[in-house]
């Protein structure tokens, strides 16, 4: 007994643990809802609008019907949280209502909170996916890094056409890694509707002012033929806007 | 009817434990206007893991303490540890839970703890009122975690993670029974009050000031649902900085004590010695930060930064990444206590200098 009693703080601890943690691991090895932080919730890179991982769609549409009834609670309790018009947008974006979707996100940002990184995240890659204004992708990819500088997170690109030969994909890499903000890329591929598709996936150096036109202006440059890469740069005044100047 | 008492003195309070929860909020207000989230990383690293490292001084540090509680010194970190590796395989959110709730407990039991000393320290009180004392805590703090936008949306996350679907007419239920609870409870407590003037005890107004100084910290932050960081930077801070003051002051009154055994605790206590204790708390968060590899930029309130690998296209070098600067950082340190030995062998090893040749 006075061992129990030296120790009562941790015997709580243990009885505790013990209780709600069995009651934890029945429910996720039978295939119950208990789940980690996941999917869209995790990262919005994991349910980018661009079509990539077709799966992770089906995981996040799964997750948030599954939380439906919690979404629907706290949407009644906390109607001006703004995270509660993120999860509201999620809901959205599971049942396919994009237009929904963003509405709630942009009623979430109108408060300005800077503990979203998941929100942040999903609007930058929004705003970037969609081709809006240049200066609102920055804002918007600037606004999530600046709160969030250390977010292993990646935002995407979709690329018109990929790489045709392995040269133009090292070009392209070497481009990318001369950016100041970027610290890393990956070239991706995937099927989307039978037809083959790429998108960039982009990781963030801290501390450094996003121009996403720089990243554009150095995947354009597979428009070039290669003989004329050595000789010319891409430069863009928008997301779309761009020319073929002499180095 | 009323005594007044202070933990420290009056000057000292009136800064630490009844105006430091004000000022709290204000600079939180100041950080969620200005600073990006980031902030909240390096409140975390200046206050939070230095106000650990004071809990590690005042435990393991002062040898009375060593002797006297040895055994739960060494058992209680084996059994924390075998608690967290088995949670983290087999039970990671109820971890995450347990981590969170003792965590609000253990905020509760400060501010109680605090508020006890106002009470020995005036003679204030009745036996029974630290009883009393804690059971207002928790009412006042459960009242604030049920009832908070903030922290009632985690709850009510957490609760459907848990596959227990509370329902919106359950949580309005559950706000009702806390406001009874709340209002019962505030007249039980104001009979206990009642009771301790009858009896002829005192009460010290000051304990009461400083409860509410606390409870004004957290009641306005938890009702702030724009960000978590107005919450996160002035609980921290409030918590935090009380916990390292009380430590050293508990030090430093320790030291004078005839009884006192000297240890590491008390080469850090002492005429112009507070700056040392200060600086091996920040040492502590450095070291902590690079164990657990996460960016010594969390020390900069997002407003500094350390990368220090941007690219060069001139010389088509790319920037690093983290993990590749951490590596960078390794290697250096390897590099400069190398150095360190390079120079020092440059003048203790010279022959012709008579104090080596007699140990020659």
């Amino acid at each position: 007994m006075a061992v129990l009693q030296r120790y009562r703080m941790l015997v709580i601890v243990y009885v505790i643990v013990l209780g709600i943690g069995t009651r934890e691991y029945l429910i996720s090895r039978s295939g119950g809802t208990l789940e980690w932080i996941s999917g869209c919730q995790a990262s919005a890179s994991g349910c980018s609008m661009t079509g990539r991982g077709t799966t992770g769609l089906a995981d996040d549409s799964l997750f948030w019907t599954r939380h439906a009834k919690m979404t629907e609670v706290v949407a009644e309790l906390n109607p001006e949280d703004p995270d509660t018009d993120f999860l509201l947008g999620m809901q959205a974006l599971s049942e396919g209502d994009v237009e929904e979707s963003i509405y709630r996100l942009e009623e979430a940002l109108e408060v300005d909170p800077k503990h979203n990184n998941y929100l942040l995240q999903y609007y930058a890659q929004y705003e970037l996916s969609r081709g809006a204004d240049w200066r609102r992708v920055n804002r918007a990819v600037n606004r999530w890094r600046i709160n969030h500088p250390f977010s292993a997170d990646p935002l995407t690109i979709p690329l018109g056409a990929g790489p045709a030969t392995p040269q133009d994909e090292n070009e392209m890499y070497e481009a990318l890694e001369a950016i100041p903000w970027v610290a890393g890329s990956q070239l991706e591929s995937f099927i989307l509707e039978d037809q083959p598709r790429w998108q960039i996936s982009l990781v963030f150096q801290p501390g450094e002012t996003v121009d996403v036109r720089e990243a554009i202006e150095a995947v354009t440059l597979l428009s070039l033929p290669p003989n004329d890469r050595q000789h010319f740069r891409v430069r863009c005044s928008t997301l779309v806007d761009c020319t073929m100047v002499p180095r | 009817m009323f005594k007044t008492g202070y933990i420290l003195s009056r000057r000292a309070d009136l800064v630490w434990f009844l105006g430091l929860p004000f000022v709290a909020v204000l600079i939180a207000l100041g950080f969620q206007r200005w600073l990006p989230y980031v902030a909240v990383a390096s409140i975390n690293l200046w206050i939070t893991i230095p106000h650990h490292y004071a809990g590690w001084i005042r435990s393991y540090g002062m040898p009375q303490v060593w002797e006297r509680f040895r055994e739960r010194l060494i058992v209680g970190p084996f059994l924390i540890l075998i608690l967290t590796g088995a949670g983290l395989v087999w039970a990671p959110i109820t971890l995450l839970l347990l981590v969170t709730a003792w965590d609000h407990q253990h905020s509760v039991m400060q501010q109680h703890g605090l508020s006890r000393v106002y009470d020995f320290k005036a003679r204030a009180g009745l036996p029974s009122t630290g009883r009393f004392d804690i059971t207002l805590h928790f009412v006042l703090y459960g009242f604030m975690f049920v009832h908070a936008p903030m922290f009632r949306f985690l709850w009510i996350r957490e609760m459907h993670r848990m596959d227990i679907p509370v329902s919106a007419g359950f949580v309005e239920g559950l706000l009702i029974a806390s406001w009874v609870v709340l209002i019962m409870y505030l007249a039980i407590y104001a009979w206990h009050i009642r009771q301790t003037i009858s009896s002829g005890q005192p009460i010290n107004p000051i304990k009461y000031v400083f409860i509410g100084a606390s409870y004004f910290l957290w009641y306005f932050v938890a009702w702030n649902t724009n960000s978590i960081l107005l919450y996160a930077v002035a609980h921290r801070i409030m918590h935090g900085v009380q916990y390292i003051v009380m430590v050293y002051s508990f030090m430093r009154r320790t030291a004078d004590a005839p009884a006192a055994k000297p240890g590491f605790w008390s080469r850090l206590v002492g005429q112009g010695k507070l700056r040392w204790f200060l600086v091996g708390g920040v040492a502590y968060a450095f070291l902590f930060q690079l164990l657990i590899n996460y960016p010594l930029d969390e020390f900069g309130f997002g407003v500094v930064n350390f990368a220090p690998y941007p690219a060069i296209p001139q010389f088509n070098l790319p920037a690093l990444d983290y993990e590749a600067s951490y590596g960078l950082f390794s290697q250096m340190m390897v590099y400069a206590y190398g150095m360190m030995h390079y120079y020092l062998d440059s003048f203790i090893w010279k022959v012709r200098d008579k104090q080596v040749q007699a140990g020659l």
